[in-house]
């Protein structure tokens, strides 16, 4: 058994935690873009893609996250397409954050009233301006609870992509548990990091709640 | 006679708002009181004091000779000898009517569900609701409701009788009957509180009415009294604007 | 070709014995945690500043923390402390403890909804705290917050897949495992996910039409 102090242990865990963090620009930039595409297109229930879309997000949010993240590193090669564990990490996190980002974007969507477009359109804006100046305003103040939500289950779910190699944090801690045999003084230290993250997050997403509600 | 219920220098606030000032009143054995009184008084906190469903701060309240907050015991007696009718009801949803009236002679007097069942049959042919043993409250009007309610109250053979604003929240036309069902509790000698606004009953059927401003009693005599003879310029203030 | 039909016929059977042990951890858990929520939701209700502080740590820490990290603290941290179990039980420990810090919320929002006028009466009939919440309030919870607890038993079901984590023989344990051997990962894969949609799909229509009962009987109750 061989000492590695907690302060290293804090500190290499902390460089590790940003491996975690970094998925977080492209996974939530895509997840957003992509989740609002999709919401429209099937709240305007644009024939065949709607039904596909539908399909393939009900499945992708019914599948456990790993077995994504499996089915991703390890189906993939046998159609020619091999992924490292980061690569599939930022895959499988963007197709999910999008899949359940779509139904929070569609669900706010239907709770606008219908009524906003079509004034919209009848003062003369187009579908486009519409939807930008009017619409999406509104839908995302009562979606972003639940955004907010999102962002920390990204968060966590990073942590899975350890199973598949990538060096972050819960796999850094891994290998220094095998090093120090203390396991308990290396988890807790990744829980910390992550609450110090997630936490607050939780917090404000309960607060624009309560806001919500008034 | 001997006092039901004693109520001496009660005084209870919510926070900084000081709701009852110096309550003391007696209420004797087949006494039907009705409070009345503007609103925000504290009629509806007083009687909510008599079981303890609200606390206070200074003051003493006794039922039946026990002191309602000395002991878990004696809260259990005082509430199992006072029956409570509300505002709204308070029905239990998921629970048809014989369930709703069994439910505390089976739960609190451990009474056997045969009897209790024959208990609830009394009740509810007292308060004219025999055809009602399996509604649902989400099938019954509010004046059924409020009948149902009496007549949970009742299976549980109080000595007392508690009514906060029994017929308040009833549309015009079910509020005969439910009076109605109060009126002959009261001529078989049920003692009983009120606090209500139905001026007209108070008149009919109270042996005293109290008139609370401000959580203080104003006036307390006998009805009567009250109404050809009032004291107090606010209790006078009040009466002619509610006649 | 794509699709090896004889394989995916021939794996079913290995696919359902990993099925049903998928649903026994996620029924034990689910059991568990429904417990274990529901006692905390009514540690809430005695407004002790205690009680609340150790709610609200526990709670805290499960959601701020991902699953993964608390199956490793029970199943390879708590046996430091002496306390060691096997993978079956780390897993079904972990999944309920998470399990009971979302349900307990679920279950605090349900006592929240109800009127304090249920309350009331069930005082003034002199029911004791314990007969006042098991006849009159908890069956209201209940049936009120059920879509919700539905839907929180989906999530338990998917977050039993990293159960495979600990060598336990689920459905995501095993599709690696046909994966590894039949060199076929898009049955391997693709037959699992499948039956975890439609777990997912029953869930979610049994949720829905629950809550559309419970919608249809309250438009008549307020008629």
């Amino acid at each position: 058994m061989q000492q590695i102090s907690i302060w290293n242990q804090i500190t290499r865990l902390g460089g590790a935690f940003l491996q975690n963090l970094a998925f977080l620009p492209f996974v939530l930039f895509f997840g957003l873009i992509l989740g609002i595409l999709i919401a429209l297109l099937r709240f305007h229930k644009v024939p065949l893609l709607s039904q596909l879309l539908a399909g393939v997000t009900e499945v992708v949010r019914g599948a456990p996250f790993l077995i994504l993240v499996y089915a991703v590193y390890f189906a993939l090669p046998s159609i020619g397409i091999e992924l490292e564990a980061f690569e599939t990490g930022i895959v499988v996190l963007t197709i999910t954050a999008t899949a359940y980002l779509s139904e929070v974007f569609r669900s706010g969507l239907l709770a606008i009233d219908k009524g906003q477009f079509e004034a919209a359109q009848a003062l003369g804006l187009n579908y486009w301006q519409s939807l930008f100046s009017i619409v999406l305003p509104q839908v995302l103040k009562i979606c972003l609870p639940s955004m907010v939500g999102q962002i920390v289950l990204t968060i966590k779910d990073t942590s899975i992509v350890s199973l598949v190699g990538m060096v972050e944090i819960v796999r850094t801690s891994r290998q220094i548990m095998q090093i120090t045999l203390d396991p308990l003084v290396a988890f807790s230290i990744v829980g910390g990091y992550f609450a110090l993250v997630c936490y607050p997050l939780i917090v404000f997403s309960k607060r624009l709640e309560k806001r919500a509600i008034r | 006679m001997s006092e039901v219920v004693k109520i001496k220098s009660l005084n209870k606030s919510f926070g900084k708002l000081h709701v009852l000032r110096d309550v003391t009143l007696d209420v004797e054995e087949s006494d039907v009181l009705v409070l009345c009184g503007p609103s925000g008084a504290g009629k509806s906190t007083l009687l909510r004091c008599i079981n303890m469903l609200e606390h206070y701060q200074s003051g003493s309240v006794e039922v039946l000779g026990k002191d309602v907050r000395s002991s878990r015991r004696n809260l259990s007696f005082v509430r199992k000898n006072t029956g409570m009718v509300f505002q709204h009801f308070n029905l239990f949803p998921h629970k048809n009517v014989v369930e709703n009236v069994t439910l505390a002679p089976i739960k609190v007097q451990k009474i056997q569900k045969g009897a209790a069942i024959e208990i609830a049959k009394d009740v509810l042919s007292q308060v004219g609701l025999s055809d009602k043993f399996n509604a649902f409250p989400n099938q019954l009007s509010g004046g059924q409701k409020q009948r149902v309610a009496i007549a949970r109250a009742l299976a549980m053979n109080p000595k007392i009788m508690l009514f906060d604003e029994p017929t308040s929240a009833l549309d015009p036309e079910m509020i005969k009957e439910v009076l109605d069902v109060m009126v002959r509790l009261a001529q078989e000698g049920m003692t009983m509180i009120i606090v209500s606004h139905e001026m007209g009953f108070a008149r009919q059927v109270a042996n005293k009415v109290g008139f609370l401003d401000n959580g203080k009693v104003i006036e307390l005599t006998e009805t009567q009294e009250f109404f050809t003879n009032p004291k107090s310029d606010r209790t006078k203030e009040f009466l002619s604007k509610i006649l | 070709m794509l699709i090896d039909y004889r394989l995916i016929y021939s794996s079913l059977p290995v696919f359902f014995n990993a099925f049903l042990e998928t649903m026994k951890i996620a029924l034990v858990s689910g059991i568990l945690g429904l417990m274990i929520g529901t006692v905390v939701a009514t540690l809430c209700t005695f407004n002790s500043k205690v009680l609340n502080a150790f709610v609200g740590f526990y709670t805290g820490v499960i959601r701020s923390t991902p699953l993964l990290i608390q199956l490793y603290f029970v199943h390879f941290g708590l046996p430091v402390l002496g306390i060691m179990f096997t993978s079956f039980q780390s897993a079904t420990i972990a999944f309920s403890l998470n399990s009971g810090a979302y349900i307990s919320e679920i279950v605090r929002g349900g006592l929240a909804s109800i009127d304090n006028g249920q309350h009331e009466a069930a005082k003034a009939l002199g029911l004791s705290w314990y007969q006042r919440m098991s006849c009159i309030i908890l069956p209201q919870v209940f049936s009120r917050v059920l879509p919700p607890l539905i839907g929180q038993f989906s999530y338990l079901i998917k977050d039993t897949s990293l159960a495979a984590v600990l060598v336990i023989p689920e459905l995501t344990y095993a599709s690696r495992r046909i994966a590894s051997t039949t060199y076929r990962p898009i049955e391997s894969f693709g037959i699992p996910m499948l039956m975890y949609f439609a777990l997912y799909f029953a869930l979610s229509i049994l949720s829905n039409s629950i809550a559309g009962r419970v919608k249809r009987r309250e438009r008549v109750a307020a008629n």
